[in-house]
């Protein structure tokens, strides 16, 4: 028992003896063996994941923007909406490589501010993508952002309302499916379309069903049967859109229920074509790619770029999907960049 | 594997045996060469460092996993007692009742949650696995209405500096993975506890039967595992510098396949606080070295999950 003891003791010594011999000869042999060039952009981008969609467009546009202007941009993702730990080493691991420019999309307001604190001291130009980063935090922990690109989500909610209240009449019951709990976008949404439907639809249900299609589906399962009444459905992003289409064509209730989501996703453009979705809000993440890189590439050379930058959105219903799917991942719709792209 | 005795053949059999038992710190030496050789801004003391904060989360709730795994248990509860601490810690510090006593607070929730899943499984004999996929639910929608549905922001510059600065280049979040893994060591390989622990996991009839108070003893593994969730939600909350009240799923799954891979075995009676460790660290190698490679993100769970698969092959080999 003794030896046995001692021999596994002495592996385990060898072992961490081994490894620390490695990180020797690396510090000294080939730490820093590559750097920045003058004049040379290296930008990093973190998102939440890339099973959604949406943040998988948004790399997409950064990636292509990149190959066109002939930088390096690297796209790194956690593993889910809210795995803020994943997505939180992520960016600490890129902090510390020798990128030049970040662009930063937050699981929540808080996560991403500590491991941004180095990137920060080392006076590297950071931009808050899409979800807005708590700004009194950042500033006590000494971080700020160089601009803010992303889509308006409270007027997203009141393009939903609006374009809701016409498919409905103007009157009617209507159900509310929630994001994740807590989520600032999915909570803008929601906010901006109860302001517009207020006194004139009647809200007989919210329930939350994390962004999840088929969680989606089983709520408006439970909702259709408590409320077989209603004629409306707001969904506040598109793969819960997607479920309770799919929950309301079960139901036999095609056509009486209108469905708008919001986010602009190729399967809800498909469904909006099918006839299944009523309409989407189409954001355009595919753009807010490219503008990061853009406004990346005119802050590391020194140019300057608005604090506010804020990505188009519209709304796409049956008179004009035809056009959204061939434009696809652009917007349709002219839009005026702020950005100059660098040359 | 008819001539396993045979003399030829037995220095053989002895040193995959012995392969066996160290596959976690093997696993993590090659994939430390492997990524030396793939990239030179892996092995630099700069990632390193920062890979080991990243790891420090998951480590302290694999050694509360591992106390559990030991007595033939499991935890399932850890994806939602870790956001539940923190919002403990989130609300207590926006009460205004400053960092220690919020902090303080925190880890007695997860040491609470620990203690209930304890008593259901050990004096009410209730399925562990059920048991805690039920306080898994549950706590977590305690978590949702302490919070509203909000993530809390926890602003403290005490925290801040836990996460990001140490006693040199010795970070703080090592000293406090490290502290509790060698806790956690000491109590299973040091003490009576231990002993009886690991004799609970071997072999419960057999243990109450010379005389060990099991339903004491898986209490105790239970509950240590909630401390360790209390923890690490002060880690949790210096990191992400607040409190989210989602399921924290793949730190909860990680958890378990660090234990695993550390050789400790599901079925009880068996722990290795070292391959946990390894195991854990492993995991957030993979993940580390695969974001300075720009591998895509969807092979890195194909990564891990093999890397799972292979421990559970080799351990095949271990008597």
């Amino acid at each position: 028992m003794h030896t046995i003891t001692r021999r596994r003791l002495r592996t385990a010594v060898l072992i961490v003896a081994a490894a620390s011999l490695l990180v020797g000869v690396a510090a000294c042999g080939r730490g820093g063996s590559s750097t920045t060039g003058p004049g040379e952009v290296r930008i990093a981008i973190v998102t939440r994941d890339f099973t959604n969609p949406y943040w998988a467009a948004l790399r997409d546009g950064a990636q292509a923007e990149g190959k066109k202007q002939g930088v390096t941009v690297e796209v790194q993702a956690g593993e889910s909406e809210t795995d803020s730990t994943g997505e939180n080493a992520k960016i600490s691991t890129l902090a510390g490589q020798n990128y030049n420019c970040f662009g930063v999309v937050p699981v929540n307001a808080t996560n991403v501010i500590t491991p941004l604190v180095p990137v920060a001291q080392k006076k590297i130009p950071i931009l808050n993508l899409d979800t807005q980063i708590d700004p009194k935090a950042s500033q006590q922990a000494g971080v700020s952002y160089a601009s803010f690109i992303g889509s308006d989500n409270l007027s997203a909610g009141e393009q939903a309302a609006a374009a809701l209240l016409a498919r409905m009449g103007g009157h009617g019951d209507v159900a509310i499916l929630q994001g994740i709990a807590g989520e600032q976008n999915g909570i803008n949404r929601q906010q901006g379309f109860s302001q517009v439907v207020a006194g004139k639809l009647n809200i007989v249900a919210t329930q939350p069903a994390d962004y999840d299609q088929a969680k989606a589906q089983t709520v408006t399962d439970a909702i259709l049967k408590a409320h077989p009444e209603i004629t409306g459905i707001f969904a506040a992003n598109d793969t819960m859109g997607l479920g309770a289409a799919q929950s309301v064509r079960n139901a036999g209730l095609s056509g009486k229920v209108s469905i708008i989501s919001v986010d602009g996703i190729t399967a809800a453009l498909q469904a909006v074509k099918a006839g299944t979705l009523s309409g989407t809000i189409s954001q355009y993440p595919f753009a807010e790619g490219e503008l990061a890189v853009q406004a990346c590439i005119n802050l590391v050379r020194q140019q300057t770029v608005p604090t506010r930058i804020v990505a188009p959105i519209a709304l796409i219903d049956s008179s004009n999907v035809d056009k959204a799917i061939a434009a696809f991942p652009q917007p349709f719709v002219p839009f005026a960049n702020p950005l100059q792209p660098g040359k | 594997m008819v001539d396993v005795s045979a003399p030829g053949r037995l220095g053989g059999h002895l040193s995959v045996a012995a392969a066996a038992r160290y596959a976690a710190p093997i696993g993590l030496v090659v994939v430390f060469i492997a990524f030396f050789i793939a990239t030179p801004n892996f092995l630099t003391v700069g990632n390193i460092s920062d890979l080991l904060v990243s790891a420090a989360i998951l480590l302290v709730l694999a050694m509360g996993q591992q106390l559990v795994v030991t007595v033939a248990g499991i935890d399932l509860s850890v994806g939602s007692n870790l956001p539940w601490s923190a919002a403990v810690l989130g609300f207590a510090y926006n009460q205004g009742w400053g960092l220690a006593v919020s902090a303080l607070l925190a880890v007695l929730a997860g040491l609470a949650v620990g203690v209930v899943n304890g008593l259901l499984v050990a004096r009410l004999n209730m399925t562990d696995f059920i048991v805690t996929l039920g306080s898994l639910s549950v706590v977590s929608g305690i978590t949702l209405l302490l919070t509203q549905g909000n993530t809390v922001a926890v602003n403290s510059a005490f925290l801040r500096g836990l996460a990001l600065n140490g006693i040199g280049p010795v970070r703080w979040f090592w000293v406090v993975a490290f502290l509790v893994a060698a806790l956690v060591g000491f109590l299973l390989f040091r003490t009576r506890t231990g002993t009886y622990l690991l004799s609970t996991g071997g072999n419960i009839d057999a243990a109450r039967e010379a005389g060990i108070h099991v339903n004491r003893i898986r209490l105790i593994a239970y509950a240590s595992s909630g401390l360790a969730c209390g923890l690490a939600s002060v880690l949790f909350v210096a990191r992400t510098g607040g409190a989210d009240p989602s399921l924290q799923t793949s730190l909860l799954l990680s958890s378990i396949a660090a234990v695993v891979l550390g050789g400790s075995s599901l079925f009880g009676g068996k722990a290795s606080v070292l391959g946990s460790v390894a195991g854990a660290v492993l995991l957030q190698s993979l993940i580390n070295g695969f974001t300075l490679l720009g591998i895509s993100q969807y092979y890195q769970p194909i990564a891990v999950g093999g890397v799972v698969l292979g421990a559970a092959f080799i351990s095949r080999f271990q008597k």
